[in-house]
């Protein structure tokens, strides 16, 4: 794994922003709209009126100090796991795509349930994609309870650790658990929550929060807020209150069960002030998670931000600045998860050919943040000495044992013109969706056995009915 | 003489100054002028000119949402006087909103108050996580020609259907158009649930609003 990032803020910054987090979290403190949650927060030290939680900086470094700083998330079989923990960053897709671009017609239309899973089929066949979301809100899906449903649909698309954010009751948890071991592995999905900025833990927030942590199921705790709507237009305040609202469903967390696996969530979203739409490629919006990451980098918990992903509205030349762009600076974060590859729309659009150049451009990422070691400059030095002035080095035995060390693009184009000419003169999205069909066409490297398939189909019915 | 107090009044609700929108008014009042005049010949001048501008591009939300809270302000002052003068302010229609039952988000609901109060509406905003019961209570007392449901939640979304069939229980779906919005709601989703109107942003809100008035 790599080693290279980038650092916006040292030890003394992430210092004093803690420290004014801890001063809100004293003053206004946070909501707490859960009786339960209220009684573990008095009983360990907060102060309690109504439903308002003072949190003192106590609380705050015993849960910091009991959240493990290293857990593992398990595939179904034929990929590593994921081993949670500083140093270490992994890619995954986004969730709840109202749309998707349709494979066949390249028109926008509502997501259904069979695209969840083909997008999940797509995802576990691409190596830089390590985790994988429900990435539709699907039409077809029922209308209450449609979690179970799309989980049901990813199961029977990949074997990779699932990230599952639903808006669901605590009673969906022990669902998700039994229908995974089902599948194959109890570990390996986790589950993503978000308060509501400002400072407001509501109770599905927190019947997610406390449930996890009962269950041992990983939790992604990420706060939306956004400068100027749910917080104030500073990048320090976003920081400040961002923190300050994970690290206060982190306390109530770590209460329901000290040493529950817990995700640092960050994201900064922006909203465009003219258009009124979230924004999720905006400059401030990476500056913003880059020391957010630092944070988290500096608390030694794993943590989780937003990249490879795009605003635009299609496949164009914006989509593919934001992807790229998102992605690096993502990836310079050092952040442990990086979801939301292969957005489009701000969220709202999936596509087979964002998710593809998404793989593709995480080769880059990861080559790039190799960086350059220099654990074999002897044998570097003897090269250059054998070859010496004037001569090549396409005949060494260390250049054909080595060259492939280097990245290769598989559909980002670098032939010389009269080749790439010669060949139809293809644009990069004339590759994408070409190789998103061919790959459709070919049968799924996993399918799940068909009598687990129908388990999985009679617990969403039962639900359904229930 | 007066010319020059309704430009002031109009500026100060170009410049988001609510304080001064407020004094304006009372001194606009303490000099003898109609309130109604005060209110449309200055103020409404103003919130028109925002609206404008946001239209533009020139100005965003924070302009927006101030000039809403200036003519706010303005109104909380003449009240009293527009009252006695039975001097309404010429309105382009009359509509309650809210968010449904079960959901706290508000802002996407709030930002479309303030587009539609500064294209001309007089908007009452009832707040978030309001339920079905409290929604036909409102229907029935304040009589709007606009019902705005807004939901950010797939699962609340559920919660603007239920409100629609309260209004029909209650006998009052007839005698309001209903609109519903929020991230996760569609064309296909309003029609399914009988809503009269959808809009996809608050932009759109404004013209869907006006169609729906006019047609009403």
């Amino acid at each position: 794994m790599t080693n290279a990032r980038l650092s916006m803020w040292g030890e003394d910054e992430c210092l004093r922003a803690h420290q004014a987090t801890l001063a809100v979290l004293v003053d206004p403190g946070a909501e707490v709209q859960n009786a339960r949650a209220r009684e573990l927060l008095a009983a360990a030290g907060a102060t309690i009126d109504g439903t308002r939680a003072s949190i003192p900086a106590k609380l705050v470094e015993d849960a910091l100090t009991s959240a493990p700083k290293s857990f593992i998330v398990m595939s179904r079989g034929g990929h590593d796991p994921l081993v949670m923990e500083q140093g270490n960053t992994y890619y995954g897709t986004g969730g709840d795509c109202l749309h998707t671009r349709d494979l066949d017609s390249g028109e926008r239309r509502r997501a259904r349930l069979a695209d969840v899973t083909a997008l999940a089929v797509l995802s576990e066949r691409l190596p830089g994609i390590d985790f994988v979301m429900s990435m539709g809100l699907a039409e077809d899906g029922p209308t209450e309870s449609p979690e179970l449903a799309e989980f049901t649909a990813l199961l029977k698309g990949t074997r990779k650790p699932l990230v599952v954010d639903p808006v669901c009751g605590p009673e969906s948890l022990a669902a998700f658990r039994r229908m995974a071991a089902l599948a194959g592995e109890p570990n390996s999905f986790m589950i993503y929550a978000m308060p509501t900025s400002p400072f407001l833990h509501n109770e599905s927030a927190l019947g997610r929060v406390m449930g996890c942590a009962e269950l041992g199921i990983p939790l992604i705790y990420a706060s939306g807020a956004c400068p100027g709507f749910t917080a104030p237009a500073s990048r320090s305040a976003m920081v400040v209150e961002t923190n300050a609202e994970v690290l206060s469903g982190l306390v109530i967390h770590q209460l329901a069960r000290p040493g529950a696996p817990f995700v640092y969530g960050t994201s900064a979203p922006a909203m465009s002030m003219s258009t009124t739409s979230i924004v999720y490629v905006a400059p401030e919006s990476y500056a913003m998670q880059q020391t957010l990451c630092d944070m988290g980098r500096s608390y030694g918990l794993p943590s989780w931000t937003v990249g490879g992903c795009a605003d635009s509205n299609t496949l164009d030349t914006q989509w593919a600045a934001e992807t790229a762009n998102s992605l690096i600076m993502a990836a310079l974060t050092g952040c442990t998860m990086v979801h939301d590859l292969g957005y489009l729309e701000s969220g709202v659009q999936s596509s087979h050919e964002s998710i593809l150049f998404a793989d593709e451009l995480v080769g880059f990422v990861r080559a790039y943040l190799d960086g350059v070691p220099l654990d074999d400059l002897d044998k570097a030095v003897s090269e250059i000495r054998a070859v010496g002035p004037g001569g090549d080095h396409l005949a060494r035995p260390h250049t054909r044992k080595h060259y492939r060390d280097f990245w290769q693009p598989s559909l980002v184009d670098q032939w010389a013109h009269d080749h790439w000419a010669a060949d139809g003169g293809k644009t990069l999205n004339d590759r994408l969706t070409a190789w998103a069909r061919e790959l459709h066409s070919q049968p799924p490297v996993f399918t799940l056995d068909p009598s687990v398939a129908d388990e999985l189909d009679a617990i969403v019915s039962e639900r359904r009915t229930a | 003489m007066s010319e020059e107090i309704y430009e002031q009044m109009a500026q100060a609700v170009i410049d988001g100054e609510m304080g001064l929108a407020a004094e304006l008014a009372q001194k606009g009042l303490d000099q003898g002028l109609p309130a109604g005049d005060i209110l449309d010949k200055g103020f409404v001048k103003g919130i028109e000119e925002v609206g404008e501008r946001f239209g533009k591009g020139e100005f965003f939300l924070p302009e927006l949402v101030q000039g809403a809270e200036c003519m706010k302000a303005a109104v909380g002052v003449l009240g009293p006087a527009l009252e006695a003068s039975k001097e309404g302010r010429p309105s382009l229609g009359t509509a309650v909103a809210g968010t449904v039952a079960g959901d706290l988000h508000e802002i996407g609901k709030t930002i479309v108050c303030s587009m539609l109060a500064a294209s001309g509406f007089d908007v009452k905003d009832v707040g978030y996580d309001i339920s079905p019961e409290a929604f036909v209570k409102e229907v029935s007392e304040s009589k709007p020609q606009l019902l705005l449901l807004s939901a950010l939640l797939t699962t609340t979304m559920l919660a603007q259907r239920s409100t629609i069939e309260a209004l029909e229980k209650a006998g009052l779906r007839g005698d309001v158009k209903v609109m519903v919005g929020g991230a996760p709601v569609t064309q296909v989703w309003a029609d399914e649930i009988g809503a009269d109107g959808y809009a996809e942003d608050a932009i759109e809100a404004v013209a869907v609003a006006k169609k729906l008035v006019d047609a009403g």
